[in-house]
């Protein structure tokens, strides 16, 4: 006598664990997704951040406000790719970064070096610490000095460092140079600025 | 060389930097805000949509699995309306009418044979 043992129980019910499955599935796809308040409540706090990166990366160019707008509304587009396991300020600077370097290579005719009156153009913020005097404004206009004459990937280099103080491999990440050229870029910022302050 | 970093430097470098600061202008943030405003517009059609779609498309899922359930046991089904028994024996009739004789041959397992008057 052949014996067939049939896998599949009578009882089971297939068909409510297939829609049980799916509506996992959902929600799973669901908490992945960031809505639109959750987008605004983690941007908030970079807002002007950002703004100041775009701005002091174009060199006080007023197609920075063009550009931070762009940059904002792609980030909202593509807010769903964001993986939560990075910090959302890396993600949202990369685009910014990704933005800017459009903007450069749209408008190639540009000049990398820009003078600018930073006498008026600067607008220097003093926290409590601060000794207020002709001074401490030298430095800080020497400094934006030194960044200007910066070709444009040295300046986001430049402003991502030591004004967002993003980490070498966060730098690496946004802009996606190796972290030796970083280094290198760096040092010669470094340099240039010392021999500006008269160190050197 | 490039691996130094001379951390008392940056510091310095990073608060002057720093120090200057500037805040979103009013029309740039109005510009981005009606931006924004209107993604989301745009967008608001998708999830609804979604939600339209999902039962049909479970409904749907759940018809292809009961279709192919069907034709997955339906060889099992119809078996079960033929059991298959054993033969245990085969049973033979002779019979020598003239000479008023009938012969039962039966077969079973060790084929002994009875002979029936």
């Amino acid at each position: 006598m052949i014996e067939i043992e049939m896998c599949m129980k009578p009882d089971y019910d297939y068909l409510g664990a297939a829609v049980k499955k799916a509506a996992a599935l959902f929600k799973k796809k669901e908490a992945a997704t960031i809505n639109a308040e959750t987008f605004q409540q983690l941007l908030t706090p970079l807002k002007e951040n950002l703004y100041n990166f775009i701005f002091k990366a174009l060199n006080f160019s007023r197609d920075a406000d063009d550009v931070f707008q762009e940059t904002l509304l792609r980030a909202f587009k593509y807010r769903n790719s964001f993986k939560r396991k990075n910090p959302f300020k890396t993600w949202l600077f990369t685009i910014a970064h990704n933005e800017i370097k459009s903007y450069f290579n749209k408008n190639k005719k540009l000049p990398h070096t820009v003078n600018i009156d930073l006498e008026e153009q600067l607008n220097i913020v003093y926290d409590t610490e601060t000794v207020v005097d002709a001074g401490y404004d030298q430095m800080v206009r020497d400094i934006y000095e030194v960044a200007q004459q910066l070709t444009p990937n040295q300046r986001r280099v430049f402003f991502l460092f030591y004004d967002q103080r993003f980490s070498i491999r966060e730098i690496s990440e946004i802009t996606g140079l190796k972290e030796g050229n970083i280094k290198f870029i760096l040092n010669q910022a470094r340099k240039k600025i010392k021999k500006k302050l008269g160190v050197l | 060389m490039v691996d130094k970093i001379d951390k008392l430097d940056d510091q310095m470098i990073s608060r002057f930097t720093r120090s200057v600061k500037y805040k979103i202008p009013e029309a740039v943030e109005e510009r981005v805000t009606t931006a924004l405003t209107k993604e989301k517009k745009g967008k608001t059609m998708g999830p609804v949509r979604s939600r339209v779609w999902f039962p049909l498309s479970v409904s749907a899922a759940a018809a292809a699995v009961i279709i192919a359930a069907i034709f997955i046991f339906q060889p099992f089904l119809n078996n079960r309306s033929e059991p298959v028994t054993p033969i245990t024996e085969i049973k033979t009739e002779f019979e020598l009418n003239d000479k008023n004789i009938k012969i039962l041959w039966v077969q079973k397992k060790d084929f002994d044979l009875k002979l029936r008057k």
